[in-house]
């Protein structure tokens, strides 16, 4: 029997011609403001739970914890970088990236070590607006990227960090080594968002003695 | 006073012997040496003969006109001197031939000289045989297709060559072990071949069922699971599946980036995906 493996390519149809491409500015800012509002509801939620914690403490002498704009700016940079560097370091993109269909690789589009993720993280949190670099970089690559050895590019597949990058559109090279993995592509449809419309549908035959 | 002279006592004068006695006695009828003053004048006069008219061609200026009066003077001199030689030559050989004869120096000369001359005489028939033949191998050739243009070879055969006993007597075995296959089958028009075929008859003679039974679809379906990675392939599947909203999100920002870059580039005077 063949023992080659049969390696299955998610990527959709649409995105099969930029699928591992860089990544351009308004999908990355995108990508950033989504995890921006990821992060604050998971402090909201951190604050919340604090509070209920003293709630449950304080009983009727409760009152909301309130805290210093350095506190506050403290935990928010940390939440916002342990956020990223958990998301870049285990999956290769944070939940901003998910939804943009980004990954961030480094440039030998292997996937971003512990260190690098950190030091990325850190570097995003301090100076977030250097991203707009990404415009005028030919590479379309931020400040940070350059600094790190990282890019950012589009993979709409679910593959995780560790696997190849995405697929380009003419699929694997054609001198690839016969040990590679056989890859199939799969269309994926999307999910069904609503119930079928049947506003317009036939109505069904009367039954006899039915009013 | 005259004393009276006694008379005189005659010389005796032997008869000496005749050019044909002599010849006769030598066995030649022209002295060799004679012979060889002959050909050395022939080669001299040929060979003054060539350089005089390669002196006189069209090229000759007035010194070659010059040199070439020269050396036609210098070769009659040189054959006068050798028809003079001859004679004085031919008196020596006479007189000393006898002499010469007896040690067989001479016969030795005219053996060459006659050998010499039937060799010259037998190539020049096989000169002459080799044109003869040459000439009717020509006529032969002719008559040969002329003979064919007469003829329809093609009606020829099929009216009397038996194709049936021709055939029998060949090994069909070693012909088509001879054949190239492939080179025969890649001028072969498969597409015109396949389209000839009648699939669904073809199919329809095919008993799936009874091929499916020779065929342990348990093992097929356990090796083709332990080839995949299900669940790696459902965790993709899963979580590349993405709602219409996220796609059509997806789509507008890569279109957005995509303009961006193409203002950008032509802000920057860039060529549009270039690299660097």
């Amino acid at each position: 029997m063949n023992t080659s493996r049969v390696a299955f390519d998610t990527v959709p149809a649409e995105a099969r011609a930029f699928n591992g491409a860089p990544a351009g500015l308004v999908s990355r800012t995108l990508a950033n403001i989504v995890d921006l509002i990821v992060v604050g509801a998971l402090l909201a939620a951190g604050y919340l739970g604090v509070a209920g914690l003293l709630f449950l403490r304080r009983g009727a002498s409760f009152s909301f914890p309130v805290v210093s704009y350095p506190t506050a700016y403290a935990i928010g940079f940390a939440g916002w970088v342990v956020y990223m560097a958990i998301g870049w370091r285990t999956n290769g993109r944070t939940y901003g990236d998910h939804l943009l269909g980004l990954r961030v690789r480094t440039i030998g589009d292997g996937p971003l070590g512990a260190p690098r993720a950190v030091i990325r993280a850190v570097l995003c949190a301090i100076a977030p607006l250097l991203l707009i670099w990404v415009a005028f970089s030919k590479q379309q690559r931020s400040v940070q990227d350059l600094l790190v050895r990282t890019h950012v590019i589009y993979d709409w597949s679910g593959a995780r960090s560790d696997a190849p990058p995405g697929t380009p559109a003419d699929g694997p090279p054609p001198d690839a080594p016969s040990g590679d993995p056989v890859r199939v592509r799969v269309d994926v449809a999307p999910s069904v968002a609503d119930e079928p419309d049947d506003r317009h549908a036939e109505p069904l035959p009367r039954v006899d003695g039915e009013r | 006073m005259m004393r009276e002279m006694p008379d005189a006592e005659p010389i005796p004068i032997h008869e000496l012997p005749s050019d044909d006695a002599t010849s006769a006695a030598t066995g030649h009828g022209v002295g060799a040496a004679e012979r060889a003053v002959d050909l050395l004048a022939g080669i001299v006069s040929f060979g003054a003969n060539m350089v005089v008219t390669a002196l006189d061609g069209e090229d000759a200026d007035e010194r070659s006109a010059g040199l070439a009066s020269v050396v036609a003077a210098g070769a009659g001199l040189l054959l006068e001197g050798l028809r003079a030689a001859g004679p004085v030559l031919g008196s020596v050989e006479r007189t000393a031939g006898p002499a010469v004869a007896n040690t067989g120096a001479a016969q030795s000369v005219g053996d060459l000289m006659d050998h010499w001359r039937t060799t010259w005489e037998e190539r020049r028939g096989d000169d002459d045989q080799r044109a003869a033949e040459e000439d009717m191998r020509q006529v032969f050739q002719r008559t040969v297709d002329t003979v064919l243009d007469q003829l329809d070879l093609t009606s020829l055969v099929i009216e009397h060559l038996d194709i049936q006993r021709v055939a029998s007597t060949l090994d069909m075995n070693a012909l088509v072990a001879g054949l190239d296959m492939n080179a025969l089958i890649a001028n072969l028009d498969m597409d015109q071949l396949t389209d000839r075929i009648d699939m669904d008859r073809l199919t329809a003679r095919i008993d799936v069922q009874a091929l499916l039974d020779h065929v342990d679809m348990p093992a097929v379906a356990a090796g083709v699971i332990d080839e995949l990675d299900l669940t790696q392939v459902i965790r993709d599947v899963t979580v590349g599946t993405t709602s219409e909203g996220v796609r059509d999100v997806r789509l507008r920002a890569v279109e957005a980036d995509r303009l961006i870059r193409r203002v950008i580039d032509k802000i920057l005077s860039r060529s549009e995906g270039s690299e660097g």
